[in-house]
């Protein structure tokens, strides 16, 4: 069916599906559809970036409207709500790796390949990727590269887009597009990686992604201090943000008792993790110990990891959420706003909150966005820019950056 | 050698004048000698004019009116710029952002700094040392380039290998667009639909627009340092320790070789750091981190050297004793220019597994060409600087280094790398962009420049080959 406004020619699924299948044969197509059903959009997964940019410019030659994707746990729905694609594709057959160097401690990988199966044999050359965003190990790294968001690491070993080398993009003019590389460092010509790096679809299928990887750490402790309010725990957590040790993570998380036991009863805790050698990670929980006191409590090694990838994972199924940046230092203003606003609303539909106490990064979930600071508005000169962008790698408007967020 | 300068017309040149004052115009062929080259130095581009904008507000004025004129534009920081990013071609106005030099805001316990672009890489840290904090990315030029500049080349430094490049470390951006238009830049947001466009300026080359305030992190200085110093018989030996220190999992702060010729020339010159002369490899060594656990990597690393057969291994904890050891690879462009008149400082990045290779041919191309070659690199990422030495008044010599430019290109992309790691394509490098970029992306590259100017006049001539420019690259009708 149509979106409400458009005037384009309207293809059945049945057509489309026929279509799909005369260009990329009966591999490409999906059994079922993620809404399930023959009235939901057709998915296709092309089997590489040639694949995927000959689908792409079908697409555009016929005016569907495409929504890459890729595991579908990071949170979603953002833009036009309601606006169904008519098809969708995804990396799922670009999986595995494609090249990795132990030794260079880089790695290439197709876009379809799961982070927690990529993690598995990384960890087997004792090495780490370190990024943990919404959705935690069931995220593929392609998705992980279209949404960009930073996760609890990002302040220690940067966002997606800093860890990023290069990407393999097919876009809706049909073009494949090597963008990047596989060395730490690159500057030759226009940095196009970032710009697809958080485009969310509007640009083009990944089809791989090249990372720069860490050593993995010896040692990896994380300190929980529980509590049952938002302001003693700010002042602990900001007294922690002080301290110049280069924490691997340091979030203050409220609300999330069921999902994130280890928090205790109340859901309210500072989480502090400290990766490394194991005579600095010592160190940097004794300094951080010497500063506010003993925690709650201590998670060693495998529960370390396991705390962090439950928050990951219980953010990227949280519906809906709304994210924010701020000064690292108003954050206790806000915190307290949220919690009496929630008394106010009896407490029923408070959600949960987690923010970055160093980079001021707030995520709200399960919840509006009530009480947090106004979006930042696109303004003309911006909204120019995004549409001209958009019609260099989509010019028919196919992609999510015409019919979801609306750069025309 | 240089073409004339092409003079502005008499009205531009008083909107100029009336929007920043008679001082900050300069337009006199003698005063704009020094805005003739940047660090690139075998070329030479008289500007038309030099406008010194005081204010973000009069460096958007003065873009209009250049916009309006039709006629193009370049900004400048500090000139340092290695690839030729600031030269001005065809008569370009220079936009200078020295006047630009204020450090707005220092946010001590958000570890935020809002500076405006003028301001020099290191005045930035020595301002924030007294509260334990510092600027991570460290050119080698820092204590003279602009961190506008470092914007606009997305530099990097001996200490990205563990921090990262400058990227990482913008966290706002207002920009004024080749139209005259000020806007702060978005990052990718998925609630309003934005996409990076700040990511995206980082390392436009100054093609997108002119930085006119930015807001950095900062970090805190690390508890503890220590340095290491290792001489080795032969690069490859140097290159197998740096391997095998990574393969190790110690993740140093700066990994840093220097070759024999770099050694010749720094102890040949007034910055001699003690290294013997016969020495085929100099290895520099720095971990940071809190305290405990440091003394365990430095001896791990001293082992590894070691057992690479280093032939001596120096190392230092106190600031003096490690400022002892960094002197040689600090200065090696200084001495350099005791023993040619003129440098190539060539930029390339490989994959670190490949550097032993890499360098052997490097080493061939010099000698073919009858080349003086001195390396001096960041180990750690693979980012090699083969320094060719010259005479640009040897027409025969400067062919010779232009063709082993190209050689040394060749080889660092058959080894799977690129043809810049940091000091990026600017006007040096150009002619190499298609040979490791295929036409799609070059198109897709002059799309996304024709978005931001459609016209061509910000920064002509630069980073794309003229056919994937707007406007053919360069669009002064009157020159």
């Amino acid at each position: 069916m149509a979106g409400p406004g458009s005037a384009r020619a309207v293809t059945s699924p049945d057509e489309i599906r026929e279509r799909v299948r005369s260009l990329l044969g009966e591999a490409a197509l999906d059994g079922s559809t993620s809404d399930g059903g023959a009235m939901g959009p057709v998915a296709a997964s092309p089997v590489s970036p040639q694949e995927a940019a000959a689908l792409l410019r079908l697409a555009s030659e016929e005016g569907w409207r495409v929504l890459p994707h890729g595991a579908g746990v990071a949170p979603d729905g953002y833009g036009a709500a309601g606006t169904p694609p008519d098809l969708l594709v995804s990396a799922r057959r670009m999986a595995g790796i494609i090249q990795y160097e132990p030794a260079d401690l880089t790695l290439e990988v197709g876009a379809g390949t799961v982070l927690a199966d990529l993690d598995r044999e990384l960890a087997a050359q004792g090495q780490w990727l370190p990024l943990l965003p919404p959705g935690g190990g069931a995220v593929t790294l392609g998705g992980l590269v279209s949404m960009g968001l930073p996760g609890s690491l990002a302040v220690a070993y940067g966002a997606p887009r800093d860890q990023l080398l290069g990407l393999t993009l097919a876009d809706a003019r049909g073009r494949v597009l090597p963008l990047g590389g596989r060395v730490v460092k690159n500057v030759a010509g226009f940095d196009l990686v970032r710009l697809v790096c958080g485009s969310r679809g509007a640009l083009g299928l990944i089809c791989g992604v090249s990372f720069r990887l860490h050593p993995r750490p010896a040692a990896d402790r994380t300190l929980i201090w529980s509590g049952d309010e938002a302001g003693s725990l700010h002042a602990l957590g900001r007294v922690l943000a002080g301290l110049p040790l280069p924490l691997a993570a340091l979030e203050i998380h409220g609300h999330r008792g069921g999902e994130l036991p280890q928090l205790g009863p109340d859901g309210w805790g500072v989480a502090l993790r400290a990766t490394g050698s194991e005579p600095a990670v010592t160190r940097m929980v004794d300094v951080a110990v010497d500063a506010v006191g003993r925690p709650t409590r201590t998670l060693e090694a495998d529960a370390s990891v396991r705390f962090a990838l439950a928050a990951a994972a219980d953010e990227g199924r949280a519906r809906p959420q709304h994210r924010r940046k701020l000064p690292p230092s108003d954050l206790g203003v806000l915190l307290d706003r949220l919690t009496r606003d929630g008394q106010e609303a009896g407490g029923k539909e408070w959600g949960g909150v987690v923010a970055d106490l160093r980079s001021g990064m707030v995520r709200r979930l399960r919840a509006d966005a009530t009480g947090l600071p106004p979006l930042t508005p696109v303004t003309p000169a911006v909204g120019r820019l995004h549409a001209g962008l958009r019609k260099v790698f989509d010019p028919m408007g196919v992609l999510p950056g015409q019919w979801r967020y609306g750069w025309r | 050698m240089s073409p004339a300068p092409v003079p502005l017309p008499d009205d531009v040149l008083r909107a100029l004048q009336a929007t920043v004052g008679n001082r900050a115009v300069l337009s006199d062929p003698d005063r704009m000698l020094v805005y003739e080259s940047d660090g690139l130095t075998q070329y030479r581009f008289p500007p038309s004019a030099v406008v010194l904008p005081g204010t973000a507000e009069e460096v958007y004025r003065v873009v209009r009116i250049l916009h309006q004129a039709g006629l193009p534009y370049v900004a400048r920081g500090a000139g340092t710029g290695l690839s030729g990013g600031a030269l001005a071609l065809n008569g370009a106005v220079v936009v200078a952002t020295t006047r630009l030099n204020r450090i707005l805001d220092l946010d001590v316990e958000n570890r935020r700094a809002r500076v405006q672009p003028g301001v020099i890489n290191a005045q930035l840290t020595r301002a924030t040392a007294p509260h334990g904090l510092y600027y991570a990315p460290d050119p080698s030029s820092q204590s003279a380039c602009t961190l506008g500049g470092n914007v606009a080349e997305n530099s990097g430094g001996p200490h990205c290998l563990k921090y990262g490049v400058t990227s990482r470390y913008v966290t706002a951006l207002t920009v004024v667009l080749p139209d005259g238009e000020l806007v702060r830049l978005p990052t990718s947001d998925p609630e309003t639909g934005t996409l990076d466009l700040m990511g995206l300026f980082v390392g436009s080359e100054g093609c997108f627009g002119i930085v006119v305030e930015m807001e950095v992190e900062l970090l805190p200085k690390p508890e503890g340092v220590r340095t290491l110093l290792a001489l080795f018989d032969s690069l490859e030996a140097a290159g197998a320790a740096v391997s095998t220190i990574i393969g190790r999992g110690l993740l140093p702060a700066a990994l840093e070789i220097m070759d024999r010729a770099t050694i010749e020339a720094v102890e040949d010159s007034v910055f001699a750091a003690g290294i013997p002369r016969d020495t085929e490899a100099a290895l520099v060594v720095e971990f940071d981190g809190v305290e405990a656990g440091l003394d365990a990597e430095m001896e791990e690393a001293r082992g590894v050297c070691l057992g690479s057969e280093a032939r001596e291994v120096r190392t230092a904890s106190t600031a003096a004793d490690r400022d002892a050891l960094w002197k040689g690879r600090k200065k090696a462009f200084g001495a350099m220019g005791r023993i040619a008149p003129d440098l190539l400082v060539q930029d390339a990045t490989v994959p670190r597994s490949r550097l032993p290779e890499v360098l052997a041919r490097i080493g061939e191309i010099g000698r073919r060409h009858r080349l003086r070659v001195a390396n001096v690199f960041h180990a750690g990422d693979g980012n090699l600087h083969p320094n060719l030495l010259f005479d640009r008044n040897d027409p025969d010599e400067l062919a010779r280094v232009e063709k082993a430019s190209r050689e040394i290109m060749s080889v660092c992309i058959d080894a799977g790398g690129t043809i810049t790691g940091e000091h990026g394509v600017g006007l040096d490098k150009r002619p190499y962009l298609p040979m490791v970029l295929p036409p799609p992306v070059l198109e897709a590259m002059g799309q996304v420049k024709a978005v931001f100017d459609p016209t061509g006049q910000c920064n002509p001539g630069k980073v794309l080959p003229d056919e994937y420019l707007p406007g053919g690259g360069l669009t002064r009708a009157s020159a």
